[in-house]
């Protein structure tokens, strides 16, 4: 049994993940008015249906990368967009089914052409699907600068392309993603724009075909666009932080590839492939835990006003105690008035001991010592605890002196104050205050407490 | 096959009688007839199971498909599609890990199944816990769910006995390993879907038409939704080793979108489809047999696509033939109305405007004359000259002289009486500028009836009118110096 | 005149939405284009901004083409027309209106930024600058709208139904915004739902129902028997007439 080990090739390694992260970032780039503009699926289509403009450029000039490919490619993917207007013009169906029509009808010709040529050009049907990445630099050329893959090479002309187009246009891409019909009343045809990006589309998926197959590339142009949509707040940002997870992905990727793989005794798997599942995990996370709307921030945030009102409660209830004269509360006591549970609670008071607005005292000082027979320590209200406490009960108060002065009922003035006073800051105390004429008491005949700075 | 034609028809038949279905019951008996007959003499028996498999996964998956076109949610099916292929990886890991035979489709198809069902829930949950929209949804969980699949087929391939595997069949399809009880499932799947969906047929029927009545009837609207999601994980299931998972979405879209170029009612549109689906997978898994490298799913594609072309063609309900057709038709009735005005302004201009009554052939005129009335080029004037000759409007004196016929005379009048009616009607009730009028009436009045027209007179002028020819509103001879202003110019 | 139309004829799918419509706007109005639902207000703006096909009639712009005067045209969409998730902050939102005068390609100077900063200063929504949009309320979203077409520093502002579901602060500062216009001798074409605000807000008006029923001031065009027309009014044949045209081609094949 052979120990499983990381063996890296530094030359092949190193350039498996060039060509990855050029891939990435080209796709990722244009992704981001894709996601925009709601045409995510249009990658998915134009990826697939360049298949038989390559098969033919293969099955001419027998060669994989040609000007013919590329110039075959462009024309269908042009085709696919202007196809998938017209059956969603005339069949009455939506952007989604004429997309669907359009891509598999071209796909299949696609597939049925590469099957012919196979005899003539070296072309796997798989290949197709999810590219040959890691074969990807063997096939290189010598330049002056040293040995570099080709797809390198192609892959670079790409990103330069498509880095140009989006910083040259940003300003129209924007305003026509953003606002399509102020950008037609401003002289700008948004359909041009369309067809623009998708010659784009085409180009890249055409310079990434052999490293990553045209269902893989789906996930370049789309995810990391999207976490960065989740991230960030404004489009150069945007565009940005999607160059960065895309290369960030391809990094990661292959790494895992590579090591994966071997934790459970085989030889490494495919890049491109990891390339996809990493983007997608990355993904997860940034829908869980995003700061703008993940949703375990969301929980979390949810959870923390929870807390917090419960902690003002027991401050404003052990409040109300000292009123009365009343020293100390028990744990069980606390619970059973606040309708609580039990370690709920316990936790709140903890959370409270540990600001130092609360102290525990002894049993023995607690006038309720009889009610619980075995516990054994009581809660009081610290002098920080006390100020606290005091302007929450006078927000109480003056909610409802508020509310009563409005015309609600005597008997629903407390359930609307007991929630109103939690979101309430001095400056609102200040002008529930004014607004009701600096009252002593409340409707109820409570003493409502000064203001505590 | 043929029971299913047979059941389907009488069903549906009895319910809404509709021509189409009537002939799809006939068609089906028709193509199920030719299966059962002929196919002995030419084809083996593998042969005969595949095609009749492959045409009970057109029939269903075309009447599921138009359901999901119905919702907007064509491409849900290839987010289901692509997802499988991490199922079935991991049902190959899992099942040779418990020693069983992993190439089983019993072990395959269930965890297939299961990532499929959770990428469209994935999906879901995409759109309702994120801002994330629903397209880039789909996309995420087609291209990632895929990535993961071949991440484990790369693994696959390099297990002892796992090259032979035979998963990639499931990519592109592979028609050749399908054996009787494929068919099998494939025939009982599709009738338990149909059966279904005749059973719920009216809560699919409202779901389909109206989602907010429904809900507020309190139809589980969200229960028919994941019973659509699981009819289509089925469909897609089933159909992944004839077509493969890249291109099963084509059996779900295109009949579907290729039924709506025939009908536009709801079952009348499932029925067609699923016959479109039926005929196209069957031609499909045919060819595919008599040309063994070109893969199933591809062929299937390529006869569905060309029969969606000729829907979207000849289609009686918006196909492009029928539209020109139309068009072209509307465009020559309309200038047949322009020209017979024109003749009749031109020749009231010259102080002697035909008459219905007694007059057997209008005083002559010279066609190009007519230019002055009407802004067309010489060639469109005589072109429409030449044709109302055919049909005995205008007789031609001489090169350039022509005079209208008796019935030329009656359509003329009648044509310039409509005309200047409803110019009377915009400007005395509809309350427009004079000069703005003419166009208005050229844009309506081919489309008066006789009942609209006593309406008219009876509006404008009471009995006073009778049926004489009213007065033009606008000199005559301005339509040209209004048309050039319109940046715009098309006929309507 | 800011505005005139020349039998100007709409139509989707053969069924006309503005019929032989004739407008003029003098210049310096405040103007309020009110009409039932269907009436084609939206239309009639998108039809003088050369964004949806007509079939006949002609527009002119103070006194020109609109291609030749495409900067002094500041348009508002309706607000539901965008999507507000998009990533971008308010200033951003208002920047877009300098892009017509900036040109697509150079940085923006330092000009433009000012024209953006006082367009917000004026609505009101300058401490909301740096905000993503996807943050805003409805009538903040409005506000950024109006801001963005202030930035465009346009003499004629075409504004669609910009009082739609906004808070009662928002409608009146888009009121005063308007006002101002005015006084700076701008021309506001504004959609309008409201009829109880309209003789308020505006001096101007035109009543629209697939033709206009009436244009003219306030006082004179803001009548009892202009609104029946225009609401109760009898389109009885020109329905008939759309609708003989759509049975006609249903029955045919």
């Amino acid at each position: 049994m052979q120990t499983p080990w990381i063996t890296m090739d530094y030359w092949l390694d190193g350039w498996i993940v060039v060509i990855a992260i050029l891939a990435s970032v080209s796709a990722a780039i244009l992704g981001n008015f894709l996601v925009l503009r709601r045409l995510s699926l249009l990658s998915d289509a134009i990826s697939h249906s360049i298949l038989p403009g390559l098969a033919a450029a293969y099955l001419l000039t027998a060669n994989r990368y040609s000007w013919t490919a590329l110039i075959g490619a462009i024309a269908v993917g042009l085709i696919t967009v202007w196809l998938t207007e017209l059956i969603g013009q005339y069949g009455r169906v939506d952007e989604g089914a004429s997309t669907g029509i359009v891509f598999t009808g071209l796909f299949a010709l696609g597939l049925i052409m590469i099957v012919q040529a196979a005899d003539r050009v070296d072309l796997d049907p798989n290949c197709v699907l999810f590219g040959d990445i890691e074969l990807s630099p063997l096939d290189s050329i010598v330049t002056s600068i040293g040995v570099i893959p080709r797809s390198a090479i192609v892959l670079t002309v790409c990103l330069l392309l498509n880095t140009l187009f989006v910083v040259l246009l940003f300003r129209l891409l924007r305003i026509a993603t953003f606002d399509p019909q102020l950008a037609t009343s401003l002289g700008v045809s948004p359909r041009v724009l369309h067809y623009a990006l998708a010659t784009l589309v085409a180009i890249t998926s055409v310079c990434s075909f052999e490293a990553v197959g045209n269902v893989l590339v789906v996930t370049m142009f789309i995810v990391p666009p999207t976490i960065a949509f989740l991230l960030v707040n404004r489009l150069p940002m945007m565009i940005l932080a999607s160059v960065g997870v895309a290369a960030l992905a391809a990094v990661v990727g292959h790494l895992s590839a590579v090591a994966v793989p071997l934790m459970f005794g085989y030889k490494s798997t495919s890049t491109a492939a990891m390339i996809s599942v990493v983007s997608g995990i990355f993904l997860a996370l940034a829908i869980l835990f995003n700061v703008k709307t993940g949703v375990m921030v969301q929980a979390f945030r949810r959870n923390q006003l929870a807390w917090s009102i419960l902690r003002q409660d027991i401050l404003a209830l052990l409040f109300r105690d000292s009123e009365r004269g009343q020293a100390a509360r028990s744990l069980r006591d606390i619970t059973t008035t606040l309708l609580s549970q039990s370690w709920i609670t316990a936790m709140a008071l903890r959370g409270l001991v540990w600001r130092g607005y609360v102290t525990r005292v002894n049993d023995q000082t607690s006038s309720q010592a009889s009610s619980s027979s075995n516990s054994t320590v009581g809660y009081t209200l610290s002098n920080d605890g006390r100020r606290h406490a005091q302007n929450l009960v006078r927000s109480h108060r003056l909610w409802e002196q508020y509310l009563a002065t409005t015309g609600t009922q005597l008997d629903r003035i407390h359930a609307q104050a007991e929630t109103l006073e939690h979101f309430t800051n001095p400056a609102l105390r200040q002008q529930l205050d004014s607004e009701t004429q600096q009252p002593q008491s409340d409707p109820h005949g409570k003493a409502i407490p000064p203001e505590e700075k | 096959m043929m029971s299913v034609g047979i059941l389907f028809g009488m069903l549906f038949g009895i319910h809404w009688e509709s021509l189409s279905f009537h002939l799809l019951g006939i068609a089906m008996l028709l193509e199920s007839e030719a299966v059962e007959s002929f196919t002995p003499l030419t084809f083996d028996y593998n042969t005969q199971v595949v095609v009749v498999g492959t045409s009970l996964l057109g029939f269903a998956g075309g009447a599921i498909g138009v359901l999901l076109l119905l919702r907007k949610r064509a491409l849900i099916g290839d987010a289901i599609a692509h997802a499988t292929l991490p199922g079935l990886a991991l049902a190959f890991f899992v099942a040779t890990a418990l020693q069983i035979d992993g190439k089983s489709l019993w072990v395959l198809l269930p965890g297939a199944a299961i990532t499929g069902l959770i990428g469209a829930m994935t999906v879901v949950a995409i759109r309702t816990f994120s801002p994330i929209k629903e397209d880039a949804a789909m996309g995420i969980v087609l291209s990632v769910f895929f990535g993961a699949g071949i991440a484990m087929m790369r693994i696959i391939q390099q297990m002892p006995d796992g090259y032979a595997a035979g998963l990639e069949g499931f990519i592109f399809g592979k028609t050749a390993s399908m054996r009787f009880q494929d068919a099998w499932l494939i025939a009982v799947s599709g009738a338990t879907i149909i059966g279904l969906l005749v059973l719920f047929r009216r809560q699919v029927e409202l779901m389909c038409f109206d989602e907010s009545l429904a809900r507020t009837q309190g139809w589980p609207v969200t229960l028919v939704d994941i019973g659509l999601m699981a009819a289509t994980t089925t469909i897609v299931i089933v159909g992944l080793q004839a077509v493969g998972m890249i291109l099963i979405i084509a059996m779900l879209v295109i009949p579907a979108a290729a039924a709506r170029f025939w009908t536009w009612r709801l079952w009348p549109t499932i029925a067609t489809s699923s016959f479109i689906g039926c005929i196209g997978a069957a031609s499909g898994a045919i060819i595919s047999t008599m040309a063994p490298r070109v893969p199933s799913g591809a062929a299937i594609v390529i006869v569905l696509v060309i029969l969606f072309s000729f829907s979207a063609l000849f289609g009686r309900k918006n196909g492009t033939v029928w539209r020109w057709a139309r068009r072209y038709q509307q465009r020559r009735e309309t200038d047949q109305q322009h020209l017979l005005r024109s003749i009749y302004e031109w020749l009231e201009l010259k102080g002697s405007k035909p008459h219905d009554f007694g007059q057997t052939r209008s005083e002559s005129f010279l066609l190009n004359d007519l230019e002055f009335v009407r802004n067309w080029s010489p060639l469109r004037l005589a072109r429409t000259a030449n044709r109302f000759q055919r049909d005995g409007l205008l007789l031609q004196l001489s090169q350039n002289r022509w005079a209208l016929t008796a019935t030329g005379i009656q359509q003329c009048v009648r044509a310039i009486r409509q005309h200047r009616l409803l110019e009377l009607y915009f400007a005395q009730i509809a309350n427009l500028s004079p000069e703005a009028i003419d166009r208005g009436a050229d844009y309506s009045e081919h489309a008066l009836n006789d009942q609209m027209l006593a309406e008219l007179e009876r509006d404008i002028a009471g009995a006073s009118i009778g049926y004489a020819v009213p007065d033009s509103l606008h000199p005559i001879g301005n339509v040209q110096s209004l048309n050039h202003q319109s940046r715009n110019e098309a006929n309507p | 005149m800011a505005i005139s139309i020349r039998a100007m004829t709409v139509a989707y799918q053969r069924k006309p939405v503005l019929w032989e419509v004739n407008l003029d706007i003098p210049t310096g109005k405040l103007v309020g284009l009110v009409g039932p639902n269907g009436a084609g207000k939206s239309t009639l703006l998108k039809a003088i901004l050369g964004m949806v096909p007509t079939i006949g009639g002609s527009v002119s712009i103070f006194g020109l083409d609109y291609q030749d005067v495409r900067s002094r045209v500041a348009y508002v969409p309706q607000r539901s027309s965008v999507d507000w998730d998009f990533p971008a902050t308010v200033r951003d939102v208002v920047t877009m209106g300098t892009y017509g005068s900036a040109g697509w390609f150079w940085p923006l100077t330092k000009r433009e930024r000012n024209r953006a900063h006082e367009a917000m200063e004026q609505v009101g929504i300058l401490d909301l600058a740096n905000r993503p949009i996807n943050q805003l309320s409805g009538g903040q979203q409005q506000r950024a709208f109006l801001a963005r077409a202030l930035a465009q520093q346009a003499d004629l502002f075409l504004m669609d139904e910009p009082f739609a579901a906004v808070d009662a602060a928002t409608e009146r500062a888009i009121v005063d915004c308007l006002r101002r216009l005015q006084e700076l001798g701008k021309t506001t074409l504004v959609v309008h739902h409201d009829l109880h605000t309209v003789p308020e807000y505006f001096d101007y008006l035109v009543l629209l129902n697939v033709r206009t029923v009436a244009v003219g001031p306030m006082a004179e065009t803001f009548t009892d028997e202009n609104l029946q027309r225009t609401y109760g009014g009898r389109l009885t044949i020109l329905d008939e007439v759309s609708e003989a045209i759509r049975r006609r081609e249903a029955a045919r094949p």
